[in-house]
Parts: structure tokens; C-alpha cells; sequence
């Protein structure tokens, strides 16, 4: 048998060969709107992930004042908790602002979506490249 | 004085006045070599943190049996607490295998490395593209 290629343990099946399904992961349990249980938040405030025809699309709002900064919709890629799983227990997206970027990373653990984001800014402001953790409830 | 563009709160400095001055990020804190705590690991043994030459880099190591994958070294990118500090408290990196790659998003608490990976498979082999998480603790040098 022809023996798949791997980086670590955790990159097999644990038993080959592969299930059907064609390796897609169902991003269908990260779908709904997601508000940071943090209601001071100057981070982001909402998220509303949806599930289109399998795609995950990603559509965030930052906190400002008076109202939410829409960032507008874009494409995540779902991930599923091992090889074998197909279903979606977390996600990554890129936003360009133009002036900065903005990497999400974020998973779901106990029904709460953990939500790591990388900022790296391009304006040359002097403002650092900076990392933020949020917690959101559906 | 001109506005900084933004798209939250936090891309702010607490008041404009207080720009910084360079937006260098100082990834010493996360310097060295990390363990993973979980023995028994089946994600990501260790890790490697270097910053030589203001390069700051990654050198991670899979877990097979008996024996520890290098995956070599790739460039990683530091992160800081805020827009107005500069000591790194997290870190991004990237590496492709060709037939599949690995995303590492990590952050320092509380003296333990967080790494979280999202991994894409390209080789059509079926197998779904997953995340997973381990954590790391600072190998301490030799006296």
C-alpha cells in the first residue's frame, strides 16, 4: 500500500485508507452570528459566519464609535479537528485594508469561538504589529 | 493633526499623541527552545525560536515514532500586546511541503507557548484539512 506523506503522527488516518468524502470539511457548525462576550470590546464586536453551497464566508465588524466598522464579507477556509473529521470546528481569514492586514485564526471549543487576529499595519504609522484574543457567543 | 486610518478601536494608540516611533517588534521574549508539554504528543514536539541578524525565525519539529521530524526552518512574523508596545507576545509562520501546508498562529501566556495549527492538505489524498493545538514550554539553557 502506498503510504500517504506526512509531517507528524496526527497527519494520518488512524487506520488507512482514506474514508470517502473527498477530504472537504462541512463549515456549517461555524455558521450563525457571533457576538464578543466582551461588550467594551475595542477589538471586533460581531461576526456573522455563513455557509454557502460549502464555502465559509466570513463577514466582521470592528468596534468603533458610534457605530461598527462593517469590514465587509470575505472567504474563510474551514478545518476540521483531524484527517478523518469532516466536520468544521474552525476557520481562517485574511482581511486588506489597504493601510493594514488582519489574519483571523479561530476555533470553537465548548459552543464559544475563540478568535486569534494578527494585525500587521503597511502605512508606515509607527503603529506595532499587534495580536488579539476575543471570545464570542452565538 | 491627521487621523490614523483604523478598523477598531485597539488600531489606536491610547491618544494620538502617543505614536511610537517605530513599529519594530521585539521578539526576544519569544526566543529559544519550547517543549511541548504533552509527552505523547502526535502534533508538534518542539519548536525553535531564533532572531539573528533581524531575522526572526522558526524551526519546528513533527512527531513521528521514535524519532522527531525537522521541518526546517521558515520566517516567522512577531506580534506585540498593542499598537504602542513592542515586546512580541505572539507570532505567525507559514510552511509548505508541497503536498500540504502548515499555518502556525502562537501566543505566549503566561510563560506558555499557545502554537495552534491550521493544516491544508494539496496531494488529494482525502484527508481533511484540520487545526489543532499544542502547548510549549521554555527549555531552560544548559548551566
Amino acid at each position: 500500500m502506498d503510504t500517504m506523506r506526512y509531517t507528524r503522527t496526527e497527519d494520518r488516518h488512524a487506520t488507512e485508507p482514506v474514508p470517502d468524502g473527498g477530504g472537504t470539511v462541512d463549515p456549517t457548525p461555524l455558521a450563525g452570528t457571533w457576538l464578543n462576550t466582551d461588550k467594551a470590546t475595542r477589538g471586533i464586536a460581531k461576526m456573522v459566519l455563513t455557509s454557502s453551497d460549502g464555502v465559509l464566508l466570513v463577514h466582521a465588524y470592528g468596534a468603533c464609535a458610534p457605530s461598527l466598522c462593517d469590514w465587509g464579507e470575505v472567504e474563510g477556509a474551514a478545518f476540521s479537528s483531524s484527517v478523518s473529521s469532516s466536520e468544521g470546528m474552525a476557520f481562517t481569514a485574511t482581511y486588506d485594508f489597504g493601510f493594514m492586514e488582519t489574519s483571523l485564526a479561530v476555533y470553537l471549543k465548548g459552543g464559544i469561538l475563540v478568535l486569534d487576529s494578527f494585525n500587521t499595519f503597511k502605512d508606515g504609522s509607527g503603529r506595532a504589529n499587534y495580536f488579539s484574543r476575543e471570545f464570542f457567543h452565538s | 493633526m491627521e487621523t490614523l486610518p483604523y478598523t477598531r478601536a485597539n488600531d489606536l494608540p491610547p491618544t494620538q499623541a502617543e505614536r511610537p516611533s517605530a513599529a519594530s517588534v521585539d521578539p526576544s521574549a519569544l526566543v529559544g527552545a519550547w517543549v511541548s508539554t504533552n509527552r505523547a504528543t502526535c502534533g508538534i514536539v518542539k519548536l525553535i525560536l531564533a532572531h539573528k541578524d533581524g531575522r526572526f525565525t522558526v524551526q519546528a519539529f513533527g512527531a513521528l515514532p521514535d524519532v522527531a521530524n525537522d521541518w526546517g526552518e521558515a520566517e516567522a512574523f512577531a506580534f506585540a500586546g498593542g499598537v504602542e508596545v513592542h515586546d512580541g507576545v505572539g507570532f505567525k509562520a507559514f510552511y509548505d511541503f508541497g503536498f500540504m501546508k502548515t499555518a502556525l498562529a502562537a501566543y505566549l501566556n503566561k510563560r506558555i507557548l499557545v502554537v495552534d495549527s491550521y493544516n491544508t492538505f494539496k496531494d488529494g489524498s482525502g484527508r481533511r484539512n484540520y487545526f489543532s493545538r499544542d502547548h510549549f514550554y521554555q527549555e531552560e539553557a544548559a548551566p
